[in-house]
């Protein structure tokens, strides 16, 4: 039976990554298309930071399947894994574009037209903050799905 | 509830933490050279990126007090801790970086300002890589210190 939790888990970490994959490639390919050295990197750094974020819930998350099914209500906890990586997901969606916000307003530059000439330092700062905003509030937003299921 | 407002002045306090810190280096870094090369890129990212590293340690004390305070039910306390250890960690991510060009000078015993004109990635490489392995060393101690001022209930064991 602790074979399916891995199968579960594995498919949603899939479906995740793929959605995930899909909707930063539409942003930056909305951009450049072929993406530059810049575009890139931070493309890489959301795909990376968006994986973190699902990792560290999935530590509780795993831990909350295992109780459900030695409960003997696998479905309801898979459906509850669901919820909180939904969550996870929007959680991504709204740090991103909040990175893209504080480095409009600090930096004072057009960050598409700046991405799209290749600008390093640009893509470098985006990709620093968003990592930095993933790692500040993975940890309380976990608190918070794990309050909310309770 | 609580859980909501944390996440709330976590992000308020972050970009604030993270726009006024990149202000700040970026008008140091203004200073000591002429124009920017990958050199001076690659030290102001690093400087960000240690910065941030002190910032995620020291945010876990943060959502500690943070509770602590607002389940005693003194949301004052609670936010006023919060900005306290936001402007400790800030001004000690930004005395580490000053603090850093002293350590590289001592390690490299080169004038740091002129090898970074002249584009030298190796010692902005060597002062990056510096600077976060001392945010790495020195924030959980860091934290560790930041908790000693608040008021947990002595154990009575």
């Amino acid at each position: 039976m602790h074979l399916l939790i891995i199968i579960a888990t594995l498919i949603i970490t899939l479906v995740f990554m793929f959605l995930t994959y899909l909707l930063f490639r539409n942003y930056f390919y909305s951009i450049i298309f072929p993406l530059n050295t810049a575009t890139r990197i931070f493309f890489i750094s959301a795909l990376f930071g968006s994986g973190m974020s699902l990792y560290l819930f999935s530590e509780s998350g795993i831990s909350l399947l295992n109780h459900y099914y030695e409960t003997n209500h696998l479905g309801l906890g898979i459906g509850v894994f669901l919820v909180g990586v939904f969550i996870c997901f929007c959680f991504n969606i709204v740090i991103f574009r909040t990175t893209i916000l504080i480095n409009k307003i600090s930096i004072f530059e057009n960050e598409h037209a700046e991405l799209a000439k290749g600008n390093l330092l640009i893509a470098g700062i985006q990709s620093i903050t968003f990592l930095i905003f993933i790692f500040l509030l993975s940890g309380p937003l976990i608190q918070l799905i794990l309050n909310l299921i309770q | 509830m609580k859980e909501f407002l944390n996440i709330l002045l976590l992000l308020i306090l972050g970009i604030v933490y993270i726009v006024s810190f990149t202000k700040v280096i970026s008008s140091f870094l203004n200073k000591i050279v002429q124009q920017r090369n990958n050199a001076i890129i690659a030290l102001y990212l690093a400087a960000i990126g240690s910065a941030g590293v002190i910032l995620i340690d020291i945010s876990k004390i943060i959502t500690d007090a943070f509770i602590f305070f607002y389940e005693a039910g003194n949301i004052g306390k609670s936010i006023g801790f919060t900005a306290f250890f936001f402007i400790g960690a800030w001004v000690y991510s930004l005395a580490q970086f000053h603090l850093s060009f002293f350590l590289v000078s001592l390690l490299s015993k080169e004038n740091e300002k002129i090898q970074l004109n002249n584009n030298n990635i190796e010692i902005a490489l060597v002062h990056g890589i510096v600077l976060i392995i001392l945010s790495f060393l020195v924030g959980p101690a860091l934290s560790t210190f930041a908790s000693s001022f608040i008021p947990y209930p002595e154990l009575p064991f």
